[in-house]
């Protein structure tokens, strides 16, 4: 006991000794890191606003209520509400795949799924003209068929759901390999179905990851450009999602107009960011009694 | 209820874990499967707990074959060596978790669950710590979490992997004699994996002692550690003194010194190997007849009733003795004594091909 508190003191000592050693090296690095969000991320983040709100809030309220623009925040709704659930629905099927069971092809399959990082939006977007386009593979069956994939809602979710793939599966995979199976295997052996033991032992484990990739699969979802505009083909009003709507405005020289419609996607960056925060909060609170 | 394990066999690639392994378990037995680690004592256990599926051979429990059983009917407890609690849930969730996860037609009502939960929680005295999270407990306290989980379902079968390898000595001694006592009053059917010899001939009615995917001995404590059944078994349980001997004209010679043995070497090409427990020797100031060979002192810790005397012998081969306290006295013997040590007991292996140097 006495050896123990003698231990103990001397780490506190040794602690306090490297802080006031450290302090001056502690500032500098913290004012680098503080002053680097400041200029890169907060003054740009507040620009925006500032451009948004220059001509007053009439003009704001006018650039964002504009038919044009609601429909195209509708659009990035639709394919944001599509694209996570299906990749969620993914994700954590491909990640319990790879980190559970040994299979031929499961290094492939590690390998495919970050083909979407690693390939330029641009060219991903230029892939699925080239299958469902009217001269692509499935082009003349679609046209028979009355099918509009290319330059219409379709085309723009399965863009968006390819881009975006990657998100949450690149979460969960590392945080279910390092968890192991020991959890699941014990919760089976005291008769939990695969059902019960997905929902009980292992969804509790990863839901921090899950969330995690959510967000920012979702923000990518709606903040995805190039794919997005290679397929949309621009049609005001019925195939602008909200970047592709901020680019026309802003190559109109309405500039006021473009940053306002651009405030709503970062609000909505902002809100994900708040309620990813609330939930880590609340979860936290309960774990600790 | 009992366990037979029939001629299995495991491979894990081209790792041969389990060969041909038979066993019987009686019902209410203690068992401790004992080897040193990749000897397949783990694979045995979750082969019996159906997490693993042997490549051939069957599990009998009550004479009925298991194979066809899901590893959730088979009525198993599992101790995981890192205990496997579930981290979300408290202490009191992770002992209900067998019991609310049952289908509705055989589920316990929520007061049936709560006092069974409470009832096991005093039988491992963590009655007051029912609210607590994993991670606010130590480890000894976990380990027993995790027993009481288990036997929440009323497990046939008990199966404990490394139960107490992930906590300290004291803390350790401590649970064993507690698990002992638990099984004794609750008198399930268990097996455990351990690599610890102490703990196996401390805890186990009958020890498995396992070494590269086979059984090379399955006996109670006392036989195991008194009678040991092949050289693997001296070198494993307990110190042991090895010395190489050679047969000629079915004689047994150590250096020039001639042993007596029980006639069973055939041949002069036989080879011997000679093991004699520390406590089995006497140290003399002068040769005697039975005097194997002499040594030079190197180390004496008195420390105990038993003083542990470390020698060279002429070869320079290190020997180990333990003499009474009372003989050491007597001798007063020193460092670098040149002594000359006599067995007992000895016990002789004669094998033409193997070597059981280990």
């Amino acid at each position: 006991m006495q050896a123990w508190k003698e231990k103990t003191r001397r780490k506190k000592m040794k602690n306090n000794l490297n802080t006031s050693e450290s302090f001056f090296v502690k500032f500098i690095l913290t004012s680098i890191a503080l002053l680097f969000i400041l200029i890169v991320l907060v003054v740009p983040m507040f620009s925006i606003f500032i451009y948004a709100f220059e001509k007053g809030y009439e003009v704001y309220l006018a650039s964002i209520t504009d038919p044009m623009a609601v429909s195209a925040m509708k659009l990035t709704l639709i394919a944001v509400l599509f694209t996570v659930p299906l990749n969620l629905i993914f994700g954590v099927a491909a990640s319990w795949a790879i980190a559970r069971f040994e299979f031929t092809g499961r290094s492939l399959l590690i390998s495919l799924i970050d083909i979407p990082f690693s390939v330029s939006p641009i060219i991903s977007g230029m892939i699925y003209v080239l299958i469902f386009g009217t001269q692509g593979y499935f082009g003349e069956y679609l046209y028979s068929q009355d099918i509009k994939v290319i330059f219409a809602t379709p085309g723009i979710v399965l863009v968006t759901i390819f881009v975006t793939f990657p998100f949450i599966a690149r979460e969960l995979i590392p945080i279910m390999q390092s968890l192991g199976s020991e959890e699941e295997e014990a919760a089976i052996i005291l008769g939990a179905s695969g059902w019960q033991t997905f929902w009980k032992v292992t969804l509790p484990n990863i839901k921090w990851g899950i969330l995690y990739g959510v967000i920012l699969c979702n923000a990518r979802a709606m903040g995805e450009f190039g794919a997005v505009s290679v397929v949309s083909g621009h049609i005001r009003g019925l195939t602008n999602t909200i970047p592709l709507h901020v680019e026309i405005l802003y190559n109109e020289y309405n500039y006021v107009g473009a940053f306002a419609v651009a405030s709503i996607l970062t609000l909505a960056a902002i809100a994900t960011l708040i309620i990813k925060e609330i939930v880590n909060y609340f979860s936290h609170k309960g774990e600790k009694l | 209820m009992s366990i037979e394990i029939q001629n299995i066999n495991k491979h894990f690639g081209k790792f041969h874990a389990i060969k041909g392994l038979n066993l019987k378990i009686e019902a209410g037995e203690l068992v401790a499967l004992l080897g040193p680690s990749g000897c397949g004592k783990t694979t045995l256990l979750r082969i019996i707990s159906g997490l693993e599926h042997p490549d051939s051979g069957s599990i009998l429990f009550s004479g009925e074959d298991t194979v066809k059983k899901h590893v959730s009917e088979r009525k198993v407890g599992f101790v995981f060596q890192h205990y496997a609690l579930f981290k979300h849930m408290t202490v009191f969730e992770n002992v209900a978790f067998g019991l609310k996860v049952r289908p509705r037609s055989v589920r316990p009502s929520k007061s049936e669950i709560k006092d069974r939960v409470e009832s096991l929680l005093k039988l491992v005295k963590l009655e007051l710590l029912h609210d607590r999270f994993p991670s606010q407990l130590s480890g000894g306290q976990r380990q027993r979490v995790a027993l009481a989980r288990a036997l929440a379902v009323e497990p046939q079968v008990l199966l404990l992997d490394e139960p107490f390898g992930a906590l300290d000595a004291q803390v350790r001694k401590e649970l064993r004699r507690w698990l002992r006592r638990l099984h004794d009053e609750i008198h399930v059917t268990s097996v455990f994996v351990t690599h610890d010899q102490e703990e196996a001939l401390e805890v186990a009615d009958r020890v498995v002692v396992m070494n590269q995917g086979k059984i090379e001995q399955v006996g109670t404590p006392e036989e195991v550690y008194t009678n040991p059944a092949t050289p693997f078994v001296y070198n494993f349980i307990g110190n042991v003194n090895l010395f190489h001997g050679r047969v000629e004209g079915g004689k047994l010679f150590v250096g020039d010194k001639e042993l007596e043995h029980k006639g069973e070497a055939k041949s002069d090409n036989n080879k011997a190997f000679i093991y004699i427990r520390p406590y089995h020797f006497d140290i003399h100031r002068t040769k005697q007849t039975d005097t194997i060979s002499s040594a030079v002192i190197e180390h004496i810790s008195p420390a105990g009733s038993l003083v542990r005397v470390e020698l060279l012998d002429e070869f320079s081969q290190p020997i180990l003795v333990e003499i009474p306290m009372q003989r050491y006295k007597e001798l007063g013997i020193k460092k670098a004594d040149k002594v000359f040590v006599s067995p007992k007991e000895t016990r002789i292996f004669f094998d033409e091909s193997q070597d059981y140097a280990i």
